[in-house]
């Protein structure tokens, strides 16, 4: 990928290795992305393919026992591993927020939920009059339909949608131009993660802010989702815009484990099937394709080197069997 | 297709929470006059969202929360209230798996340690432990079982530990297992190994399954029937395989068009369509989707509607839609 400057979210060969008990750990391993303005980037993958210590990365946020150990990530074209910590505090919040699973964790249980909204204004904004503040507030809390008379209610008193609302309207608060958001809708129910899904996209339309979106479910990102990159082991291991992910036939196999897993409701009956075997182990890892000892394509090549994403009709793909198969169809 | 052999039944059954609100008591029944019938060798998919009282219903029929008003039947015989001695008879028929798979087993036991002794409890003088330890491992695919039955849970995957679970509970051989969010924890790509072996165990065990979700697909995928929940109501229940087709409650429609991403047909006057629990209160008389239904009419905010027949093993508790039947039927 050139140099472009316009890009919100530039990550380039980006690795991060956790430090544990069992040895070195690299949870992501040489991912480059970039992300435009307005865009939305959904990063799919299982538990522990990567895709939250990635997250964390890009807020600057890895827990002490993980390092970024090689490439460069830049928000709006700032190092943010060039900062210090208090210039980091800054621009965080400012430049990118981040929006979690589960609003009972980032907000505080014994605080009112206005209360914690006035802080983000105290903190970040201190020559804003409480006036002009509570005016903000009551626009932002339009913005995700809360009705006001909630900012005097305790965390636990919202319902999960409403929280998550909430948790949506902090993180749009200084309007950043990059949200990260780490599993926003996993722990809602059905009609009112669609409601979310739904309010992300309309505010999003307005504020034009840029998404990283995190899940395990590849259906619901490619709702959401302008682009997306499948993770596995670290690594991305297919990227491209959401549409290829329900309309083009050709994927890489574990992309095709994660779309075979979700139940459909089309036609009458249906068939799922679970991508086979464990996630992989960071420590030890296998030689050639982390994938291959889950994978229904494997061959030799597969064992003795690890493959590099190559073009495959409007995405990328990081894996032999399709390269091989793309070989033969252009020989005929 | 042969009426089989029921094995639980309950009628009209009603569980009551009081709720405190500041000074205020209300009295609310997550549980609303349900009446259900599990056949053995079925899979019942109860399906409603957080707040509907389907949780409540489960453990109501596992026994594990005591009934106001109705009366449970296993094999005919009367279950509704049963005393310690009796509940613990009960239990090596009916066993329940939960969400948490985290917290459902305890931390510092091995797997085999963990499942050595409701094994030991439950098995005949004659039966060996550690050969009905082996089966129940190769049974729920725990392989290779020498590995994993040193393992603790923490050293397990999500969906090991779930298979533990299931393990424990089919320890007592029972004949219904009640299955609540058994993989609404795990990975979308893990989730359909436990649902085919909740399959697979009915297939081979003859076990029963009630298998409670928020997530409508999979119901369709594993279940015989379904029984929709709304406000601690019944609101439809249709065969599993005629859902996709012929469900009919605006609730069913808007829980399909979720799973589909859809936009709703007419979305509500207000903003979210969050359930509110006010429609679980003693006083409240009416539908309890009438306040988001797109449908709903005078009648639905004053009027309970009961639960009718509207197809061939199709019921529904809706005015709207009974009216129709009773127009076609004129």
């Amino acid at each position: 990928m050139n140099e472009n400057h316009s890009a919100i979210l530039s990550i380039e060969h980006v690795s991060v290795v956790y430090e544990t008990e069992a040895g070195l750990a690299p949870a992501v391993n040489d991912v480059t992305l970039e992300l435009e303005p307005g865009k939305i980037l959904g990063l799919v993958g299982e538990s522990g393919c990567g895709k939250s210590t990635l997250a964390q990365a890009i807020m600057g946020l890895l827990p002490p026992n993980a390092s970024l150990v090689e490439g460069r990530i830049a928000v709006q074209d700032c190092d943010l591993y060039t900062l210090s910590e208090p210039a980091l505090r800054a621009f965080r919040w400012k430049n990118v927020s981040m929006v979690f699973q589960s609003a009972l964790v980032t907000l505080n249980p014994v605080i009112p939920v206005g209360k914690q909204f006035e802080e983000i204004f105290t903190i970040h904004r201190p020559a804003m009059s409480r006036p002009e503040v509570l005016r903000r507030i009551e626009e932002l809390l339009n913005l995700v339909r809360i009705h006001p008379q909630h900012l005097r209610n305790f965390a636990h008193e919202l319902s999960g949608g409403m929280r998550q609302r909430v948790a949506i309207a902090m993180a749009i608060a200084l309007d950043p131009a990059l949200i990260i958001m780490d599993e926003p809708t996993t722990a809602l129910d059905a009609v009112v993660q669609q409601e979310i899904l739904d309010e992300i996209r309309r505010i999003q339309e307005i504020k034009r802010f840029a998404v990283v979106f995190i899940s395990h479910d590849l259906r619901l990102v490619s709702y959401i989702s302008s682009e997306i990159a499948i993770m596995y082991a670290g690594k991305i291991v297919e990227f491209g815009p959401a549409e290829r992910f329900l309309s083009e036939a050709r994927h890489h196999p574990y992309t095709q484990g994660l779309l075979d897993s979700i139940p459909h409701l089309e036609g009458e009956r249906f068939s799922i099937h679970s991508v086979p075997g464990s996630p992989p182990d960071l420590v030890n890892p296998v030689s050639g394709c982390a994938f291959h000892p889950r994978c229904f394509a494997a061959y030799e090549a597969c064992l003795a080197a690890a493959p590099q994403l190559k073009r495959v009709g409007s995405g990328q793909i990081a894996c032999f069997d399709v390269e091989r198969k793309q070989k033969e169809e252009a020989h005929g | 297709m042969v009426e089989a052999e029921e094995l639980l039944r309950g009628d009209n059954l009603v569980v009551q929470f009081r709720q405190t609100q500041g000074f205020r008591r209300h009295l609310i029944y997550p549980v609303n006059q349900i009446s259900l019938a599990v056949a053995s060798n079925e899979i019942v998919g109860i399906v409603g969202e957080s707040g509907s009282g389907k949780t409540t219903l489960g453990r109501a029929l596992a026994g594990m929360t005591s009934i106001v008003q109705g009366s449970l039947w296993l094999k005919g015989r009367n279950v509704s209230r049963l005393n310690r001695k009796e509940l613990r008879k009960y239990w090596e028929q009916v066993q329940m798996i939960f969400q948490d798979v985290y917290n459902s087993l305890n931390p510092i036991y091995t797997v085999e340690q963990q499942l050595s002794v409701p094994i030991q409890r439950h098995a005949s003088p004659t039966q060996s432990v550690q050969r009905e330890l082996e089966n129940l491992l190769q049974l729920t695919g725990l392989t290779p079982t020498a590995a994993v039955r040193a393992r603790l849970p923490h050293e397990l995957s999500g969906g090991q530990r779930q298979r533990v679970a299931i393990v424990r509970a089919l320890a007592a051989q029972p004949d219904l297992l009640i299955a609540d969010e058994p993989v609404s924890m795990l990975d979308v790509s893990l989730r359909a190994e436990i649902l085919q072996l909740l399959g697979h165990l009915r297939d081979n065990l003859g076990l029963a399954i009630v298998y409670i979700t928020h997530d409508l697909p999979s119901a369709v995928y594993i279940a015989d029937r379904i029984l929709v929940m709304y406000g601690g109501c019944l609101v439809e229940t249709i065969r599993a395989d005629a859902l996709i087709q012929e469900s009919r409650h605006p609730y069913t429609e808007r829980l399909l068009a979720a799973a589909r991403f859809e936009k709703p047909a007419s979305p509500p006057g207000s903003g979210s369509e969050s359930a509110t629990s006010s429609v679980l209160l003693a006083s409240y008389k009416g539908c309890p989707y009438a306040p988001r239904c797109p449908i709903a009419s005078q009648i639905c905010s004053t009027t309970r509607p009961s639960l009718v027949q509207i197809g061939h093993n199709h019921l529904a508790a809706c005015h709207a839609l009974s009216a129709s039947s009773e127009a076609q039927g004129r």
